[in-house]
């Protein structure tokens, strides 16, 4: 998440105005080697590669649970809503109860769509992706949000359901592909990466990325 | 064992894969403050650039209707412009010689300079009529480009 963060703050330096460039303590620039060192730091990526997996895989987890609860609460609330918001009770009630699980609900899946979008490198593309949009005066007025987490809007906006909650995230999804890719996929490559084809091993990551992608967008 | 036969089968055909045709003459990579994006994400920014950009035209410019062949074509412009720009503008940041209003100066021009490229293609693929509601709305958008104070962008 922070290396994302880092990345857009460092895209947005073209157009702000503010600090010079930065080199962030986490990157290591290498010179070209030889046979043996290069072989040497493949390995060293290949098992830093499999912590990463393991990483990633917990945020995949973690995310499907809470996207998967935000969606559940938000039923919760959309059902009390008939109750305490409709459009006789909301006079009295003022859909207390409606509301307060909505913003639960937002909580919840906010924190599910932070956590995906900080694994697999998908906040990185997002919001260079927006910062891209930026600098092209033809996308100017075209709206640039990743497609996770969605806007508080979309939890508490006039209406009896929120349908575009529960369209933002197939249940299921985001836990069977990075089960894929962090359980099975990422590991051979980073396996294929310690054995010295590297650019095998980054195929393989960039197709294991791709499908946890596939299932957020 | 049929899973690892079938995970084997996956790997061998993923290394094996030739690497994708690209009307680049090399792969590149960005790298901006230090965080790399690698080859396939650049590509896959590009062309998201480009689609994003023609869709908004056929949406922004009322009449213009696309054919398919042209729509084919324009991404193709953008998707080159793009990736020609970016690659510019990411070197211009990575100067340490230039200090940031230099930079954010530089940039206005790549990025100017790159809609006048993809304009200039774009003559040889509209008609007359098209070219003409093109145009109109281009110049309004880029008008508006220009004027925007960078440093009051809009956030989510």
């Amino acid at each position: 998440m922070n290396r994302a963060l880092s990345l857009a703050l460092g895209c947005a330096l073209l157009l702000a105005q503010r600090a010079g460039a930065q080199q962030l303590d986490w990157e290591v620039a290498e010179q070209p080697a030889g046979p043996v060192l290069t072989w040497v730091r493949g390995a060293r990526d290949g098992v830093l590669g499999m912590l990463d997996c393991a990483s990633d895989f917990q945020l995949g987890v973690f995310s499907e649970l809470a996207l998967v609860a935000g969606a559940l609460v938000m039923g919760a609330s959309d059902v009390v809503g008939l109750v305490d918001d409709n459009p006789v009770s909301q006079h009295v009630f003022k859909g207390v109860a409606s509301k307060s699980l909505a913003k639960t609900a937002y909580l919840l899946h906010q924190a599910g769509g932070e956590a995906i979008g900080g694994s697999h490198g998908l906040e990185t593309e997002w919001y260079v992706r927006r910062e891209m949009a930026e600098l092209n005066p033809l996308l100017a007025e075209e709206p640039t949000a990743p497609p996770l987490p969605l806007e508080p809007l979309a939890f508490v906006r006039e209406g009896l359901v929120h349908g575009e909650v529960y369209r933002a995230h197939l249940p299921g999804s985001i836990l069977l592909t990075s089960a894929l890719a962090d359980g099975v996929l990422r590991p051979a490559g980073n396996l294929v990466r310690i054995a010295g084809a590297h650019a095998a091993a980054d195929r393989v990551e960039s197709f294991a990325n791709g499908l946890v992608r596939s299932a957020v967008e | 064992m049929r899973c690892a036969a079938a995970l084997g089968a996956l790997l061998a055909a993923l290394a094996a894969a030739p690497v994708r045709a690209d009307p680049e003459p090399a792969r590149r990579s960005w790298e901006v403050n230090g965080i790399r994006l690698e080859p396939d994400q650049v590509e896959r920014l590009a062309s998201d650039m480009a689609t994003r950009t023609v869709e908004a035209i056929e949406k922004n410019v009322p009449g213009i209707a696309l054919e398919r062949a042209q729509r084919e074509r324009m991404l193709a412009v953008y998707r080159s412009v793009s990736l020609d720009v970016y690659g510019r503008v990411v070197d211009v940041v990575g100067r340490d010689d230039l200090d940031d209003p230099a930079k954010e100066a530089r940039v206005r021009d790549l990025v100017l300079e790159g809609q006048r490229a993809s304009h200039a293609q774009l003559e040889s693929i509209l008609d007359a009529r098209q070219l003409a509601l093109y145009s109109t709305w281009e110049a309004r958008q880029v008008e508006a480009f220009k004027n925007r104070r960078w440093d009051r962008r809009r956030r989510r």
